[in-house]
């Protein structure tokens, strides 16, 4: 008796044991995975609050805008955004936690753990694989150009082997520190990731999806790039490639000059969409009826768009206190958009035509462009006879075109160093202040944290 | 009682006259105990002065022979009160015999549960505390726990840190994790509580044990590394009469202290405002046209825009300036907190079988008007004993159901001068969320009324309802003496449905339905996608629970020792289930809905911001799962009744989160050994009678599940195109392991003679190894913090308890029990950078330091202030004024280091006192050598008028010399401000000495006249009494900040009827 009462219980005993092999492996959350497949992959890339964004530092440092009143420039909460305004030494006042750097660093790394995952297996929808890989590729690159344009001084052929460029990491672990690469580096990764995209991501351009990049936006990467390398010829032709599949334009004659929102998120320009960190609000943000901004739009600006240019209605917000606030553009969002469209493109493809001295070519895509831009039939192409008369038009266009994207900081860096010699200059409460040409102030300091914490080396400024 | 004596007499002397004859007495009864009503077994019965003696069998009935005709009775047992009856006749019945329980001699037999096992605590080698009714019952609270607080040695609530990042409520023996979970394992009933805690009623409980070392808790495996608190139900009694048992109870506190919040008069914000208005502080809150500003700013800008005369703003002002906001918030918002509790139970067994069944009901009107809470609870058990006893047949069901009404609409005052109500009642508009002067103007009269009017506001349109089963089986069946095997499972489900309910005329769907109105600019039309009707969000979330155990209970006699092993496998499989729906333009009447009017990827644009954004219209759905699979083996032996081993070991395996399937489970143990000394024959104290050495060592262990070896992300949101997009949310760590805490422990039991003298002291160490650490990290690697196995902790503290009973008179009692803890933690290890000093004072439980307690107060060196109000910092050892280099910096001797932000030494001091039934219980409790940083004070830079000290700052020179209050600086300056509020300036002592509760409670016997039938008890208690000392002169509450909580003062009434 006692024996079988053993045995009944051993039995019972390997029962229970025996039961559900897979109670373990249940996921502990519906919500979490461990991202394997192309899906899972592709959803961190679709995460446009992360990936697709660039920093605002060069947008409040530029001179796109002042301050009208010295009370509101004293209110300013943000101590970065103060700083910025007067090109301060220290710009961070004691701030930690810079999006511009920390922000731009996590793209770079959701791309590389993208990039690591997606190397691992091998998947049967080639084409989706591919376009995700090019997409990751794409990210990374255009992370790490908007990170060197902001930290390390224009790219110079002569000294780039020795300037400083950026951390590059390329791998996901967060288990090491990399130091400045060179900026001659810095501009390799970032060149051969986008060569290597190009092979890779779909020729047609995502309209309905803008953040997601296409060939086309990655030939007008390619281009932004090389113009502000200074490799002209490069540039032009990435710009050809691109117009050659992707050139539609918006004719603003179509839309509402009275809408805050003109241009909204799914439009026929955008190649890829990309808005600033939200971190400078009262500097940066679109004014509406109802929120009067602290900045004005620069009277030069504002003053530059003839009667027949449909733009200044459609950019600007002329507040009661008489501040010109920005419009929303390509973006339905409370952030300014810094991504890539066909506009840009046209006036890069512009801009080296006029400097190989395709004067009149030149002022065709100009006015390709500007026809859209126009009331119907009302600008007039000009005829400039010199090149440096076509490059000033082209320059002068682009500043009036591509304001608010963020472009206008990486300009005044470029043309300085071919000799432009573009003084800023602000005043507040009665004390004025500027920023000479090439001054060692048009590179941003590294966040003091991330130096505290790497020990990598600072930009003197 | 004095019928019963009657009878008993009348009895005695019929037989005492039939005896006359005889010369021998036969004598039957049973033995029960006065308190609990359950037999007493093994009860000794002997005839006095003779050698005959006998003891009760389990249902505690005897049966003896007197060699002669009369004597005495002598019924003893250990831990009552020994009885003495005279006999006399030929045969006596004497049916139930009470016996009371010696207070002093209670100890010994306490039987305290692991959960698994039910020990005798003399047996233990372990560290447990076990809390009987008896101090459950000193205190009227809703939630079980609460009645822990003061009572419980080594066991803290942590009000102090209610705020900070995973912070524990309760810790037992210091904190012994530092990201991973935080808070004790609760069992109820042999196994986790998986359900709130708000579910359990105070009444339904028959004790609590709380395990603190490794031999008591090892055996809850990785959930055992904070501790684990046992709640044993109530349960009836074999052969035991029916018994009703009834409460009651009301507790009433006074209504918050609004005026204790801190808080700028009237007359001191408008001068503020004033100053800043000047200085163009408001600007761009004023050019954003709805934004809100006060009243008194707006007056102000009426008046720079000419809008009214300098006479009348002044007039204004002047009338602003009388008003206190307080007196309207106070009164038609809160209330005195009402609770009442109510419980009645039946109880009682047969030969064969014993049940326990109760109905309770609670009702709390909260201090806010609008809050309530409502607990059905209903829980019915049944044990059957067939098969000759040996199987043992158990079922429960317990069945809750709460109900939470709350509003949704959180008023905060916008100024110290808004005015809530109109002289005749009405409700007045505040523009806390949109300025008046925007709202009057919008829309020409197309638009809904858009005031916010917070009186209108408050309602109880939040409700959460909890509905919670548990469902208890146990089958038992003992093979032979020393062999049982017994299966339990546990099933138990709980939802919780919750609405949301914003009425079409609220002002949440008022202003959603005009934020979203388009007007058209030529036909006028006004049109919202967002359809009349209210605005619904409701949801549910289930979860359910499947526990199954099997044991196996071995236990075996040698001549001289006796050897108790049991083991068993155990599983557990809970999941949980939720989902959430908004409804626009609800219609109750029809239930129906408009959300097809909505497009869900479409946007729409915002009138306010000018933007447009997307309405979300897309049910969400989450479900989590929680696997545990367990063996475990749990055994002791005890030789000679002097020496016990103990031991256990148990292998955890679970679904952890992406770790390899060889990396789920973790092996724990235990080992114990106990030496009662005064059992020894040479053991010659005999003042002393008993003395006894524990010794405990093991591991427990603790599960982070948020991390994970893995890369892992979680879906998040949809993007604006309307894609699902995911996040981040661990990067990948290969090296992941659990974490474990060792333990050890070291104790002595002592009770003098008759139990004068009683208690333990017990010196502990724990040490967690391989903690999970979370740390600042490079902001290139694109995370801002990373959480690995980085740091090992060390606790080291004690743990005493005495009972002194000063009088044991029959009608005068007086004992006194002292608890007192020591706990000392320290960070062992830590292998992440520490960030900076701002970064210490401001989250060191985001930043632990090597050799310093995980909750360090830190704080920058204060120099005072210079002679223009300026706070000095040191910097490098110099004074210095350069506060971001201060923040900034890692020289660590830059801070002061002040102490734990927990309190080292803690304990109570109950006092017992009974007077001819009478007793009262009053309870002391201290806490000594904790710091605490100050909050909401004015820092130079603050501009609202929630805070303190503003009429302390520096205002002329001069006053460096009497204020450490930092000069109203203008423009904002942030990192002058932090470092004041990280100074020294701040931090106090938390040291306090406070009267948590007291309770007198009177038989209802000196009330109602003597019943045969009717016992019980009326109480009147109160609870938070008052801080007796404090050593910080502040009028800061250490354990609850500003708010000090309110007194509360309970009556009760207990019945039982028989």
């Amino acid at each position: 008796m006692r024996l079988n009462n053993y045995y009944i219980i051993f039995i019972l005993w390997i029962a229970i044991l025996g039961c559900s092999k897979d109670f373990l492996d249940k996921k502990p959350n519906s919500s979490i995975v461990v991202p394997k497949t192309l899906n899972e992959l592709q959803a961190l890339l679709e995460n446009h609050s992360i990936m697709n964004l660039t920093g605002g530092l060069a947008q409040i440092s530029s001179d796109e805008y002042t301050i009208p009143l010295a009370s509101s420039y004293v209110a300013l909460r943000d101590q970065t955004a103060k700083n910025s305004y007067i090109w301060s030494k220290d710009l961070y006042g004691g701030q930690a936690g810079i999006q511009d750097w920390n922000s731009i660093y996590k793209i770079v790394f959701y791309a590389n753990n993208v990039l690591e995952e997606i190397d691992k297996d091998t998947f049967k929808d080639k084409t989706a694989f591919e376009n995700l890989k090019g997409w990751a590729l794409f990210s990374r690159s255009y992370a790490f150009f908007n990170l060197v344009s902001n930290f390390s001084p224009v790219y110079n052929t002569q000294t780039a082997d020795s300037d400083l460029g950026v951390p590059l990491r390329t791998t996901p672990g967060v288990d090491y520190v990399a130091k400045r690469a060179t900026s001659e580096e810095t501009f390799n990764l970032i060149v051969s990731d986008l060569n290597k995209a190009l092979l890779l991501l779909q020729k047609t351009v995502a309209t309905t999806n803008p953040n997601r990049p296409s060939k086309p936006a990655a030939y007008a990467l390619l281009a932004r790039i090389h113009l502000y390398m200074g490799n002209y010829g490069a540039a032009e032709a990435a710009s050809d490639s691109c117009l050659k599949i992707y050139d539609r334009l918006i004719d603003f004659n179509t839309l509402s000059l009275t809408s805050a929102i003109p241009i909204g998120y799914v439009n026929d320009e955008t190649l890829f969409f990309s808005s600033q960190v939200p971190t400078y609000a009262d500097l940066t943000n679109p004014g509406s009826a109802a929120i009067t901004r602290v900045y004005s739009v620069a009277n030069e600006v504002v003053s530059s768009y003839t009667a027949d240019d449909l733009r200044s209605k459609l950019f600007f917000n002329r507040a009661a206190n008489g501040n010109y606030n920005i419009k929303r553009r390509y973006t339905a969002g409370n952030t300014p958009f810094t991504g890539l469209t066909t506009n840009e493109v046209y006036l890069i493809k512009a801009e080296c035509l006029a400097r190989r001295n395709e004067l009149s070519a030149s002022m065709t895509y100009l006015k390709t462009l500007l026809d859209k831009r126009f009331k119907p039939n009302t600008y007039i192409q000009p005829l400039p006879s010199t090149k440096e008369e076509a490059l000033q038009i082209v320059l002068t266009e682009r500043r009036k075109e591509l304001l608010w994207r963020g472009l206008r900081w990486y300009d005044l860096k470029r043309l300085n160093r071919e000799g432009a010699g573009i003084v800023l200059s602000r005043t507040v409460d009665g004390v004025s202040y500027s920023l000479p040409p090439n001054d060692p102030r048009y590179v941003f300091p590294i966040p003091d944290d991330e130096i505290s914490m790497t020990g990598i080396e600072q930009n003197i400024r | 009682m004095k019928r019963t004596t009657l009878t008993i007499v009348i009895a005695a002397l019929c037989l005492f006259f039939k005896a006359n004859a005889q010369h021998s007495t036969k004598l039957s009864g049973r033995v029960i105990s006065l308190a609990n009503n359950t037999p007493l077994a093994g009860a000794t019965i002997t005839i006095r002065n003779t050698k005959i003696s006998t003891q009760t069998d389990k249902n505690g009935k005897f049966n003896i022979s007197a060699p002669n005709s009369r004597g005495d009775l002598t019924i003893s047992f250990t831990g009552y009160k020994t009885k003495v009856i005279s006999f006399s006749g030929a045969s006596m019945e004497l049916y139930e015999v009470t016996l009371t329980e010696d207070e002093g001699n209670l100890k010994e037999v306490a039987i305290v549960s692991t959960g698994y096992q039910n020990i005798p605590k003399e047996r233990a080698t372990g560290s447990f505390v076990l809390i009987d009714s008896t101090l459950l019952n000193q205190r009227v609270t809703t939630n079980i726990l609460d009645r822990l607080d003061g009572v419980t040695s080594g066991l803290i609530f942590n009000r102090n840190l209610n705020n900070q990042a995973n912070n524990a409520s309760i810790s037992i023996r210091g904190r012994s994790t530092l990201f991973a979970n935080p808070n004790p394992l609760i069992v109820l009933d042999n196994f986790p509580y998986d359900g709130d805690l708000e579910n359990i009623n105070p009444n339904d409980i028959e004790n609590i044990s709380v395990l603190k070392d490794a031999a008591a808790a090892s055996i809850w495996g990785v959930r055992a590394g904070n501790g684990v608190i046992i709640i044993t139900t109530k349960k009836g009694l074999r052969n035991g009469q029916p018994r009703v048992g009834l409460v009651a109870n009301v507790t009433v506190a006074n209504r918050p202290d609004v005026y204790s919040k801190p808080w700028m008069s009237s007359e001191e914000f408008l001068g503020l405002e004033e100053f800043l208005f000047k200085q163009g502080y408001y600007n761009s809150t004023i050019d954003t046209r709805y934004s809100p500003i006060t009243a008194g700013v707006q007056v102000l800008f009426d008046r720079r825009n000419q809008l009214i005369s300098p006479g009348d703003s002044a007039l204004q002002i002047a009338k602003l300036k009388q008003i206190d906001t307080r007196d309207q918030w106070s009164r038609l918002f809160y209330r005195p907190s009402i609770n009442q509790q109510y419980q009645a139970n039946i109880n009682g067994g047969a030969e064969k079988q014993k049940y326990f069944i109760s109905a309770g009901f609670d009702r709390n009107d909260k201090s806010l008007v609008n809050e309530s809470f409502e607990r059905l609870t209903l829980n019915a058990n049944n044990t059957y004993y067939l098969a000759k006893d040996k199987l043992e047949i158990f079922s429960g069901i317990t069945f809750t159901n709460n109900t939470d009404r709350r509003g949704t609409d959180t008023y905060i005052p916008l100024s110290p001068y808004d005015l809530l109500e109109g002289p005749s009642g009405q409700a007045l508009e505040i523009g806390s969320y949109l300025r008046p002067s925007f709202t009057d103007g919008q829309g020409q009269s197309k638009l809904l009324d858009w005031k916010y009017r917070p009186l209108d506001e408050l309602n109880s349109n939040r409700k959460n309802t909890i509905t919670d089963y548990r469902i208890n089986m146990r089958g038992a069946y003992q093979f032979f003496e020393g062999l049982k095997l017994s299966l339990n499972y546990q099933y138990q489900k709980g939802i919780d449905d919750y609405s949301l309910n914003h009425a079409a005329d609220s002002y949440f769907t008022r202003n959603l339905i005009n934020t979203y109105t388009v007007i058209d600019p030529l036909s006028a039309e006004a049109k919202s996608p967002i359809a009349a009707g209210a605005v619904l969000t409701a949801g549910a979330s289930n979860y359910s629970s499947k526990n199954f155990r099997g044991q196996l209970d071995f236990r075996h006699l040698f001549k001289s020792s006796e050897l108790n092993i049991s083991m068993g496998y155990e599983l557990k499989d809970y999941s949980s289930f939720s989902t959430t729906q908004i409804y626009y333009g609800y219609d109750e009447s029809l239930a129906s809905n408009s959300n097809g009017l909505l497009n869900a990827s479409g946007t729409y644009p915002n009138r306010l911001t000018g933007g447009s954004d997307g309405i979300n219209t897309v049910p969400s759905q989450s479900s989590s799962a929680d696997r545990y699979r367990s063996y475990f083996a749990i055994g002791s032996y005890m030789l000679k009744n002097k020496y016990i081993f103990s031991g256990s070991i148990r292998k955890d395996e679970s679904n952890l989160f992406g770790v390899k399937s060889n990396q789920k489970g973790v092996p724990l143990w235990s080992a114990g050994f106990k030496y009662q000394l005064s059992t020894e024959n040479f053991y010659g104290l005999k003042w002393l009678p008993a003395l006894a050495f524990r010794a405990t060592y093991g591991y427990n262990g603790n599960v982070d599940k948020t991390t994970s070896a893995y890369l892992t992300s979680m879906y998040s949101y949809r993007n604006v195109w309307g894609i699902n997009a995911a996040e981040i949310i661990n990067p990948p760590n290969p090296s992941l392991r659990w974490e474990r805490i060792k333990n050890l422990n070291f104790g002595i039991d002592f009770a003098t003679k008759q139990n004068y003298v009683s208690g333990s002291l017990e010196y502990f160490v724990k040490s967690g190894t391989d903690l999970i650490g979370n740390s600042l990290i490079a902001p290139q690697t694109g995370v801002n913090t990373f959480k690995g196995n980085s740091a090992d902790t060390r606790t080291d503290g004690i743990d005493a308890s005495l009972k002194i009973n000063w009088f044991r008179e029959r009608t005068f009692s007086w004992n006194t029990g002292l608890l007192f803890s020591y706990s000392n933690e320290v960070v062992k290890k830590y292998n992440f950078d520490q960030g900076t000093n701002g970064n210490l004072i401001f989250s060191n439980y985001n930043n632990p330091v090597e050799g310093y307690p995980y909750n360090a107060v830190f704080s920058y060196k204060y120099g005072g202030l210079d002679a223009a109000g300026n706070p000095i910092g040191y910097l490098n050892g110099a004074q210095t004024k350069l506060y971001a280099s201060i923040q900034n910096s890692r020289n660590r001797e830059d801070l002061n280091f002040h102490g734990s932000a927990i309190p080292i030494y803690f304990g109570s001091v109950l006092n017992t006192i009974d007077f001819r039934g009478i007793t009262l219980t009053f309870n002391v409790t201290y806490k000594l050598k904790y710091y605490t940083r100050r909050t909401s004070v004015f820092n130079g830079s603050r501009y609202d008028f929630l805070q303190t000290d503003y009429n302390k700052r520096w205002k002329e020179p001069g006053d460096e010399a009497i204020t450490n209050v930092p000069s109203l600086v203008y423009p904002f300056n942030p990192n002058r401000a932090n470092f004041y509020e990280g100074s020294a300036a701040l931090v106090d002592r938390g040291d306090h000495i406070r009267l948590q509760f007291l309770q007198l409670s009177a038989p209802i016997s000196k009330i109602v006249k003597k019943s045969k039938w009717l016992s019980g008890s009326m109480d009147f208690s109160m609870n938070n009494v008052g801080i007796l000392w404090k050593q910080a002169n502040t009028n800061y509450d250490p354990d609850y900040g500003y708010m000090t909580i309110p007194l509360m003062i309970s009556m009760g009434i207990k019945l039982n009827i028989k």
